[in-house]
């Protein structure tokens, strides 16, 4: 029967974390719970959805004996949240109910026996690498966005990424537009793998943008691992072949353009109020000194804004999904960005000033 | 204002019927059209020698089988119904642009207006019976009244092969016998509310005052002070000035059983993506429409690059907008799906489709064969080689 103490932080801070692999669709009430396993000096902590999301975190706890069980995540982390700070006493017993003991209060919560619990399998024979956790999470956002919400094809909802000549390349697409980042990554392998948005989504939020930690990943050919702090984050990988992208990456432009991404954040987020009437249009013309956005609605009116801009080479005329555009530039972590272009039906490229480890490539839309 | 001349007309076991005058064999025998009866299908049409055995559209067709030994079952041909539903739709359209065509089988016409050039309503729907008699083999049971909801009992009332007329002066009593479950919008919780006051027919509940039905239904009660009367304004709209195809239900049972609206939510986009496909329009925005027992209502949309009119991707779209509203303990009533914003966005697409994206055409293939068997639709090009 498990029993053990663990810090109440700790215990809060993990059940925070684990408790969103909990999908609450499973037909076995079980699957819906999280985990508990005390053993050695560790209380474990685990919940699956068992298709996509495995998520495990491990906090040091003293254990006076080994065991198991399973409780309502959502229970259990209420209560994690309003004990009061200090030692937090867990003891299950033969009916599967769980006591938590913290100063004077006292819980006695239902569980489950942890014997139907099932976990993913174990990840074998992966290809094992480390990123530190801040640059991990800057690629991540740099890229996710871009996959699809269709879930009717699962590729496009995951990113890939591909291992080959000690590089890393992490690619998504929703078929409008594609974001590609590439990082040194010294493997000999060569190794591609499918990994749901949801997934990666969790993994972000886990992640510390300061902190430069290396975060263990290792790939097989069905799953794939993230280790960062005591936590162990797993999935299935998505079946399926990803689009062929390099195909689709333009190489010839003949107009570039160069302009502050805030000022033009700040311009496209204005035209979107009229814009977001006519499926996000806006229409990009190139002027003396720079570049007039311009949005319009039969039924809202007209929006138009010029941004201050270098252009090298032809006059653009082009329409682009604003939000496409947005969502590149609150990622791009770069003062300027360059804009190459070519005709106003081929697809256009946006990468932050100065940087060539981060493709953004966007498909135009019809000038109406 | 002029009172209005609305008629319905709904063919009477349309796919069935369909087949049975292409193969006198199947003449005056049970047929039944749907899915496999040894699969998991369901009964779209029945004939009438069919109804007989109790059989009823949308039951599985094993159990289908069971009650009608003798039926002869038939996949689904939906390529020939639409061509023989167009031809019906253009009869419809020589008397009135006002054509909404509700479904494949079925639509009101607005003919307030056709009276110099065609006669009476009466005489317009006698008119397209024959016609369709004539011209399309076919029988079709027809509803006259001065409004869509009215027509549509009146059609019902006329099954089968027959026209029933109700003036503006009859609407009364023809409705009053009638049991409130048949009104619009009248679900079980609410017909078990009616019964509790001692209301069970449509005559019973037209002696309620408005402010007494209003202070026990909420809105809801104002809709059923103006159907007990037959009262209803909603104008017939032609395709081209529709907004949007929707579904909605209103449950038995209010709940809040995340699986009972997924399946319900499943069954709704069917309907929409049907509908969609019937009238060839694809849409980009998705809505979906959640009313709760306290009468608030709720709605979210998303709106996508590209339109869409597959069932999965209406049901996946629709699924995480419901994903995305914290129920908590509040229950729904009624749960709505909806397709709008129809045309092309003119965004393009990095791949062309032949190795890109399927369009959604495909998807509703691949779930006809995932239901009927891999035979039971085909392209034109593969059929008699």
């Amino acid at each position: 029967m498990l029993n053990a103490k663990c810090a109440q932080a700790d215990l809060h801070n993990a059940l925070q974390i684990v408790g969103r692999g909990v999908s609450g669709r499973s037909t076995q009430p079980v699957q819906n719970n999280v985990y508990l396993q005390a053993e050695g000096e560790q209380l474990r902590l685990v919940a699956t959805d068992l298709e996509y999301i495995s998520l495990d975190a491990a906090i040091p706890a003293v254990v006076i004996d080994e065991g198991n069980i399973t409780v309502p995540p959502r229970t259990l982390t209420e209560i994690a949240g309003n004990l009061p700070e200090g030692q937090v006493s867990l003891q299950a017993d033969e009916s599967n109910d769980l006591a938590i003991a913290c100063g004077p209060v006292h819980y006695n919560i239902r569980g489950l026996s942890a014997d139907d619990f099932q976990m993913l399998p174990p990840l074998t024979d992966g290809v094992e690498f480390s990123l530190p956790q801040s640059e991990l999470s800057e690629i991540l956002q740099q890229t996710i966005f871009a996959t699809s919400p269709d879930e009717t094809r699962p590729i496009l909802t995951g990113a890939l990424f591909s291992l080959a000549e000690g590089s890393l390349a992490i690619v998504a697409t929703d078929t409008y537009r594609l974001a590609l980042r590439r990082v040194q990554c010294p493997v000999e392998e060569t190794q591609q793998a499918i990994v749901s948005r949801r997934v990666l989504a969790e993994l972000v939020r886990i992640l510390d943008d300061e902190s430069d930690e290396p975060v263990q990943v290792a790939i097989s050919t069905n799953q794939v691992r993230f280790v960062v702090a005591g936590i162990t984050v797993r999935s299935r990988l998505i079946e399926g072949e990803f689009p062929n992208y390099e195909k689709v990456i333009p190489e010839d432009f003949d107009k570039t353009l160069t302009i502050g991404t805030e000022g033009l954040q700040q311009v496209l987020r204005r035209a979107l109020i009229v814009a977001r009437d006519d499926a996000n249009r806006v229409v990009l013309r190139s002027t003396e000194d720079g570049l007039q956005v311009t949005a319009d609605s039969p039924d809202i009116g007209h929006a138009e804004e010029e941004v201050p801009a270098t252009l090298e080479g032809e006059v653009v005329e082009i329409a682009f999904n604003v939000q496409y555009l947005l969502e590149m530039l609150e990622v791009a972590n770069s003062e300027e960005v360059v804009m190459q272009l070519s005709g106003p039906l081929n697809p256009g490229m946006l990468i932050p000033a100065g940087r060539d480890d981060y493709t953004y490539v966007l498909m135009p839309m019809q000038i109406m | 204002m002029v009172a209005r001349q609305i008629i319905h007309i709904d063919m009477d076991a349309f796919f069935a019927a369909i087949e049975q005058r292409d193969n006198p064999q199947l003449r005056g025998k049970p047929v039944i059209v749907g899915g496999d009866p040894d699969g998991r299908g369901v009964v779209s049409s029945a004939s009438y020698e069919a109804r007989q055995y109790g059989v009823k559209s949308a039951m599985p067709c094993g159990q289908a089988r069971r009650r009608c030994p003798p039926a002869v079952f038939l996949r689904v041909n939906m390529d020939k119904y639409k061509q023989v539903s167009a031809q019906v739709m253009q009869i419809l359209g020589e008397y009135t642009p006002l054509v909404e065509q509700v479904s494949v089988d079925e639509a009101f016409l607005d003919v307030t207006g056709s009276r110099q050039l065609f006669g009476t309503a009466e005489q317009i729907a006698t008119e397209i019976r024959w016609r369709i008699k004539q011209q399309v083999e076919l029988n079709a049971s027809v509803g006259v009244a001065p409004n869509k909801f009215v027509a549509k009992m009146a059609s019902e009332k006329a099954k089968p092969d027959g026209l029933v007329v109700i003036e503006a002066e009859e609407v009364e009593d023809f409705l009053g016998d009638l049991p409130v479950t048949q009104l619009w919008g009248v679900g079980g919780s609410t017909a078990r509310r009616l019964h509790k006051l001692g209301i069970d027919t449509v005559g019973q509940l037209r002696q309620y005052p408005q402010e007494m039905l209003v202070e026990h239904f909420g809105k809801q009660g104002r809709h059923l002070y103006r159907l007990a009367r037959g009262q209803d304004d909603s104008p017939v709209q032609p395709e081209g000035e529709r907004k949007s195809v929707s579904h909605e239900t209103t449950f038995a049972q209010d709940t809040a059983d995340p699986e009972v609206l997924r399946a319900t939510l499943l069954e709704l986009s069917e309907q929409v993506g049907r509908r969609l496909r019937a009238h060839n329009l694809l849409g980009r925005t998705i809505t979906l429409k959640l009313r709760f027992a306290d009468f608030t209502t709720i709605t979210r949309s998303e709106t996508r690059a590209e339109p869409m009119a597959a069932d999965e991707q209406i049901y996946t779209t629709a699924a995480s907008l419901l994903e995305k509203i914290k129920l908590g303990r509040r229950k729904v009533r009624l749960i709505g799906v909806g397709v709008g914003n129809f045309g092309q966005s003119g965004q393009l697409s990095l791949w062309d489709t032949s190795d890109g994206k399927r369009p959604p055409v495909d998807q509703s293939i691949d779930e006809l064969r995932e239901r009927f068997g891999p035979d039971s639709i085909k392209r034109a090009r593969l059929i008699d080689e």
